[in-house]
């Protein structure tokens, strides 16, 4: 008989591993500790398994192979990908593409991807990504697709959608700041202060939800005279480097996290999709 | 009301029976309360027993293997991985069953600009990632963290004896942590591993 896992025996278990080029922790809790512990371990696997198909910066990783191959010719893709490459697409279109995951080649020349910035010429966009019916995708230009803006939502609803069925009756899964949860308490969720890191705003107690916040005065650096940020305006190539924070509520971390980036461009454009989406946005001024 | 006409429009397309049974909220969420200072945060996951035991569960024993890096081996690991080696004396435990060697766990600790991380790393008796995982994460936005007095206070510490987060927050959204010093310093363990532990029977 294999001995039970000797963890605390509260039936709660908190753990985190590094994926997806941040910490992703999960918190879960209410079955005995050995039940626990395996879905737990799944709940990962699933988000290693996101960090493997989608990584950027894995030349053997799925998208690296579409961002080689699809201008060539249709591309058989697994269902992960599609599912995220759809709901980018839609996104895209929803906010006029103020969201576009094809603006890698900015990022590449600016070094907050790697690559080399030569053969980086951004050609085209989100409406170049042909999705065919068929289980495949093809580019109508060469593109470079990067999706650091939306993976890490999707791996976490997966990992979400997994302790679920798992049976785990109260759990919450956050990827670096870009979170899901659900269960029997309500929890509140804090959003750091741009102003003042050390300060956070209290969210309404919920019971479930996912909630995403991005911030780009973690990340710009100064160029010139102006900013460059990983948060690039598709319309207009240029960064976004305002030094506010957006957190978006939704039902999915998928949409959470994707959110952000629009709503940060243009608020007041998004309040449809927003409404659409049944999400909430919070907007947090610098100063 | 034009307001009304587009709550419905939505309601119809979603077909949601939750949504029909309230009002569509707004989509702009009110700006919440400020809560008091939180200097530091603290979140302690496993402890090293418990990273052992998940690492290696068929494992029947632990024991610590002292270990210390020369002056030229350390240079070898800068030199290989780019990474500084700042503590020669990594911890290491050596996880077997029976006589046979199933791998070893170690025991580090990196900082980044705000944050400071103890973590364990599993490499089989093959040399291969058995697994990674972090026992506690500390973050300052003080300056703290560059300071070797305030990290040395955690040293073999129990994560309760830093300051902890209100009871009534569990998370924080918007706390985008980079692990490149995590992936940094797993890389110089496996450096350290190959030159001390690899050829050993």
């Amino acid at each position: 008989m294999n001995a039970p896992l000797a963890l605390p025996l509260t039936g709660a278990l908190h753990r985190a591993q590094p994926w997806l080029g941040t910490l992703v922790g999960i918190e879960a809790s209410g079955l005995p500790p050995a039940q626990l512990a395996r879905a737990v371990d799944r709940a990962f696997a699933a988000v290693a398994r996101v960090h493997d198909l989608m990584s950027f910066h894995e030349p053997a990783s799925e998208l690296s192979h579409l961002n080689r191959a699809a201008h060539a010719g249709p591309v058989p893709i697994g269902g992960h990908l599609r599912r995220v490459l759809r709901a980018a697409c839609r996104l895209s279109a929803l906010t006029d593409g103020r969201f576009d995951v094809t603006v890698a080649p900015t990022l590449v020349h600016w070094g907050y991807l790697p690559g080399s910035p030569d053969n980086t010429e951004p050609s085209g966009d989100w409406r170049d990504i042909r999705l065919g019916n068929d289980g495949t995708v093809r580019f109508a230009r060469p593109l470079l697709i990067d999706l650091g803006g939306i993976a890490k939502g999707y791996a976490v609803d997966l990992a979400i959608a997994s302790l679920r069925r798992a049976g785990v009756p109260q759990a919450c899964v956050n990827a670096g700041g870009d979170l899901r949860f659900y269960g029997r308490e309500p929890r509140r969720i804090g959003v750091r202060d741009p102003v003042d890191p050390r300060q956070i705003r209290l969210l309404p107690p919920l019971l479930q939800g996912a909630v995403a916040t991005s911030c780009v005065a973690d990340t710009r650096r100064r160029h010139g005279r102006g900013w460059r940020s990983p948060l690039v305006d598709p319309h207009r190539g240029r960064a976004w480097a305002a030094a506010g924070s957006v957190t978006v509520v939704a039902r999915s971390c998928l949409y959470a996290d994707a959110l952000t980036k629009p709503v940060a461009m243009d608020p007041a454009a998004c309040e449809p999709v927003l409404r659409r989406l049944h999400a909430q946005a919070l907007l947090l001024p610098a100063a | 009301m034009p307001v009304k006409r587009q709550t419905l429009r939505i309601i119809r397309i979603e077909g949601s029976i939750a949504a029909m049974s309230r009002p569509l909220p707004s989509p702009w969420l009110a700006v919440p309360l400020l809560v008091t200072p939180l200097a530091a945060q603290a979140t302690q996951y496993l402890s090293i027993e418990q990273a052992q035991r998940l690492f290696f569960p068929s494992a029947t024993g632990h024991t610590p293997q002292p270990l210390a890096l020369t002056a030229e081996q350390a240079r070898n690991i800068e030199k290989t991985t780019g990474v500084r080696v700042v503590n020669p004396r990594p911890k290491v435990w050596r996880a077997t069953a029976g006589d046979t060697l199933l791998g070893h766990v170690f025991v580090d600790q990196v900082y980044g600009k705000h944050e400071f991380i103890t973590y364990a790393l599993a490499v089989t008796a093959g040399g291969q990632v058995a697994g990674v995982e972090i026992l506690d994460y500390r973050e300052t936005h003080g300056d703290q963290v560059r300071q070797p007095r305030w990290r040395a206070q955690f040293l073999g510490k129990d994560a309760n004896d830093a300051v902890k987060l209100g009871r009534d927050i569990q998370n924080i959204s918007g706390a985008t942590l980079s692990c490149r010093h995590l992936t940094d310093g797993v890389r110089r363990l496996l450096a350290t591993h190959r030159a001390l532990l690899a050829a050993q029977p």
